[in-house]
This record gives C-alpha cells, sequence and structure tokens, in this order.
C-alpha cells in the first residue's frame, strides 16, 4: 500500500479519534474553576468548545496553505495536479473553516452575550477567508471548466492566501477580544494549565490525520474525476473520426 | 448557565462537518471508479452505428 492509498484507513483512524475527542472534551476533560484571580466565566463548561474549535481552525490554516500551494503551482506548471490540490484545498478550507465560524459564536454567545464582534479583526478576517473558499467551490462548481476559469481562481486564491498570517497574527497585532494565542505562548501564569494544553495538542494531532486522510481522498476523488473527464472526450473523439 | 448545552450544539456540528464531507467524499469515489471501469470497456459509437 503506497501513501496515496492510506487515505481510506487516515481517515477512518483521524474520524474515529475525533469521536474519542469528543467524549472526552465533553465528559472527561479538565475543567475550568468558575472563578479564579482575573475574574468570573460567564460559561466556564462552553469553554470545552475550543479543544475542538482550535485544531479545526489550524486545519483550516492547513487547507489553506494546500490551496495556496495549488493554486501557486497551476501559475507555474498549469499541470493537472496542482488543480487537484487546489480543489482539495479549497474544499477542506470551507469544511474546516465553517465548523470555526460555526462554533465560535456558539461559545461567544455563551461567554460574551453576543455572537460576532465587528469590531474583531480575526473574527471577520476568518469569516472572509472562509468565504473566500466558498466563493472559489461555487465558482468552480458553477463555471465551465476552462484555462481561463482556472487562472482566474487561482488568482483568487493566492490572494486569499494573504489573509492567513493577518488572521493567525491578528490577535497579536491588533486589540480583539477574541483570546489571544495561548497555546503557543502558554505558560502557567497564562492561566492554561499543563493539562488542557496537553489534551489540545493531542485534539490536534488527530485533526491532522484526520485531515490527511480526508486531503489524500480528496486528490483521488477529483484525479478520478479528471480521468473519467479525459476518457469521454477520447470516446468522443474516436467516435467522431 | 454553565455552557455545557452550546457545547454540545457546537461538538456536533463540527462532528457532522467532517462526517458528511467524509461520507462525501467516498460516495463519490466509488462511484467515479464505477463510471472509469464502464467507461474503459465502452468501445467508441461509430457515426454508422448512430
Amino acid at each position: 500500500m503506497n501513501f496515496r492509498d492510506s487515505g481510506y484507513a487516515l481517515t477512518y483512524l483521524g474520524l474515529a479519534g475525533i469521536v474519542f475527542v469528543t467524549i472526552l472534551g465533553l465528559e472527561y476533560a479538565p475543567g475550568l474553576k468558575p472563578c479564579t484571580g482575573g475574574g468570573c466565566w460567564g460559561a466556564p463548561e462552553a469553554y470545552r468548545i475550543l479543544y475542538l474549535h482550535v485544531p479545526f481552525a489550524w486545519c483550516s490554516f492547513l487547507s489553506f496553505s494546500v490551496l495556496f500551494y495549488g493554486s501557486l503551482m497551476w501559475y507555474l506548471k498549469r499541470s493537472e495536479d496542482a488543480w487537484v490540490y487546489f480543489q482539495s484545498g479549497s474544499d477542506l478550507g470551507v469544511i474546516f473553516g465553517l465548523g470555526v465560524i460555526t462554533s465560535g459564536p456558539i461559545w461567544a454567545s455563551a461567554e460574551w452575550g453576543r455572537p460576532w464582534d465587528w469590531g474583531d479583526m480575526r473574527l471577520n478576517s476568518f469569516a472572509l477567508l472562509t468565504a473566500v473558499a466558498l466563493f472559489l467551490v461555487y465558482s468552480r462548481q458553477s463555471q465551465p471548466d476552462t484555462q481561463q476559469n482556472r487562472d482566474t481562481l487561482s488568482a483568487v486564491g493566492l490572494f486569499g492566501f494573504a489573509l492567513v498570517p493577518i488572521t493567525a497574527g491578528a490577535t497579536t497585532w491588533w486589540e480583539t477580544t477574541h483570546p489571544e494565542v495561548l497555546i503557543v505562548e502558554s505558560s502557567e501564569t497564562l492561566g492554561m494549565s499543563p493539562d488542557i494544553r496537553s489534551f489540545l495538542l493531542i485534539s490536534f494531532g488527530l485533526m491532522c490525520i484526520l485531515f490527511t486522510g480526508l486531503l489524500l481522498l480528496s486528490n483521488k476523488r477529483y484525479r478520478l474525476a479528471a480521468k473519467v473527464s479525459g476518457r469521454k472526450n477520447e470516446l468522443d473523439q474516436e467516435a467522431v473520426s | 448557565m454553565s455552557g455545557i448545552t452550546e457545547a454540545y450544539i457546537a461538538y456536533a456540528i463540527m462532528l457532522g462537518l467532517v462526517i458528511w464531507f467524509s461520507r462525501d467524499v467516498l460516495t463519490s469515489i466509488s462511484f467515479l471508479e464505477m463510471e472509469l471501469e464502464s467507461l474503459s470497456d465502452e468501445q467508441p459509437m461509430s457515426t454508422e452505428d448512430e
């Protein structure tokens, strides 16, 4: 079995891992103290969303990186394989992006009392990033598959990727209501206990397995679709000649 | 309110998204494999046959 064929095994393993994270995250993961020296949490149990929300967000950045790779390679090589990566990256960007922009506001409603903060750079740039991926998916499906359209969509993919560093660094560069980058910079003084951080990293590891599996399967789907389309063209040409 | 209900709802949405997408990709792959197999066996229809 080569690496490309391991998509099935990785996807099933990743899905089982995410179900495992869900059970642990909702029932057994370390909890927050309702009140600490810094103040009281509005909804201390809602923070459990973070165990899946944060890995989803990181995997969405991985998806947008795949999209960027596909867009760039399409410009450089005009190869079918680059377009396969472009399609998979945009699909995965939508799935993981939607997961983030639905679970985030659910947590915010419980904790802040409002689902969205229109003045928050990270929330808005992330929503825009997901909207770009959604636009690419719908455009691919609704427009004829020509080289000109691929060029246009790849340009959007390339420029859309500029939002990734802006979104990732937003909480560091601007004052936002979104929680800061606690996972990377965390120390015990910042309030994230090592247990919570370990659990988050395990969740991210399992999510990466699922992400890799889905990327391999999605690539397989688009390669097969290209073969089917090529074979249909061959048959049409043979019938005409 | 502790927020546990919101946590269950958010987990259901996120799990639902990845399960739906996995199912969609797997279904598409098996459909495309079948289609490719049938196209491989197919001979081009000549203009006289039409």
